[in-house]
């Protein structure tokens, strides 16, 4: 994004950063156990290449599930990728997208047992503003909802799917409580989430053995 | 300074991006590339206005599971098992709209559509099959369809219309 540069734009500079702001659904989704597999990679020798080929096509596979999802991919960090959703998108669709995800890599046949691709995912609602630095990606979400999310992530477990409260708030406006509860069947948690104090978020074990 | 004006579009797969301080530019330049799109794909229809219109036209019809199986399933020479139960899924969860969908209600499809011996079909086998083929999904008990299964149904019926 080009911004002005003199000083005396400055209050326009201001103007267009903080009005470039919507709400949006967030979407984390990272790939379990990638540090363990690369370093059992190195430890029996093997090459570079059978690491990055099954995070690469970890990666891929979500990136193209999330775009079916009419979900718009921001980037990848590592082994996780960031999207979010427009609020026009009925929330039960994101929680579709993250449970499709998990699903998506079950019975994978090429990678089985130790090497098989897990995720957990995190989902938030939140307004955002635009943090691109680059023109290639025209919304870069930035705000506490991102934040928050990324908190979230780091506490779900393996093929878990957890979400905060304001997202909860925006399905329950849409389903009934009880439907959705019924459905789902998701569980209430709090942590202590860094820089965010204690946090209630839900929780859906998104694949039953 | 100018205000910048920024245009995101997107249908299907398509997307543009358009930034300008001149409205009148932006505006032209929209029409010029909506127009090239629309030309380009013909009429573009989005998965989910796919979607839309072939369940109003179920809707419309009125369609029981019986009707649906005779002009969707059997038309199309779908008689794997594992198949017949994604199809079953995607009546019950988008034309009779059934929010939570149970392994018996499935074998109800089945009983409806009087199956050769379906009460000694082993279904939620079946349905477990469907779900190795990323079809279906099996959350908190229940199951629903995955968005490669409904692309699958629709797939199937959609060549079958064209």
């Amino acid at each position: 994004m080009k911004r002005p540069q003199s000083i005396e734009l400055l209050p326009q500079l201001i103007e267009s950063l903080i009005g470039d702001a919507r709400e949006t659904f967030l979407l984390f989704v990272d790939l379990c156990g990638s540090a363990e597999y690369k370093l059992n990679c190195t430890t029996q020798g093997l090459p570079d290449i059978t690491w990055m080929l099954r995070q690469m096509i970890f990666l891929q596979r979500t990136a193209a599930l999330v775009k079916q999802y009419n979900g718009i991919v921001v980037k990848t960090i590592g082994d996780e990728l960031f999207a979010y959703f427009e609020t026009t998108i009925h929330p039960e669709q994101v929680l579709n997208c993250a449970l499709d995800l998990i699903h998506n890599f079950e019975n994978w046949k090429a990678y089985q047992g130790k090497s098989k691709l897990e995720a957990k995912i995190s989902i938030d609602l939140g307004l955002t503003y635009n943090g691109s630095i680059q023109s290639s990606v025209p919304f870069d979400p930035i705000g506490s909802a991102v934040d928050r999310c990324a908190r979230l992530n780091a506490v779900a477990q393996n093929n878990e799917i957890v979400f905060s409260e304001d997202f909860l708030a925006a399905v329950e406006a849409k389903l009934s409580p009880q439907s959705f509860k019924s459905k789902y069947g998701f569980k209430a948690r709090s942590r202590n989430l860094k820089g965010l104090g204690k946090t209630k978020f839900y929780s859906i074990l998104a694949k039953q053995e | 300074m100018d205000h910048k004006y920024k245009i995101s579009f997107r249908i299907g797969d398509a997307s543009f991006d358009l930034e300008s301080t001149d409205l009148d530019w932006l505006e032209n330049k929209e029409k010029d590339y909506v127009t090239k799109l629309l030309d380009k794909g013909g009429k573009i229809v989005k998965p989910a206005e796919r979607n839309d219109h072939l369940q109003s036209t179920f809707r419309s019809q009125k369609l029981t599971i019986k009707e649906f199986y005779k002009n969707y399933i059997k038309a199309n020479k779908i008689t794997a098992r594992p198949d017949l139960v994604v199809f079953f899924v995607y009546y019950l969860e988008r034309i009779l709209k059934k929010e939570v969908i149970k392994a018996s209600d499935v074998i109800q499809c089945f009983a409806d559509i009087s199956y050769p011996n379906y009460n000694k079909l082993n279904v939620p086998d079946l349905l477990t099959q469907a779900k190795r083929k990323a079809l279906l999904k099996y959350v908190n008990n229940f199951w629903s369809l995955t968005i490669t299964g409904e692309d699958f149904v629709l797939n199937t019926i959609l060549d079958k219309v064209q």
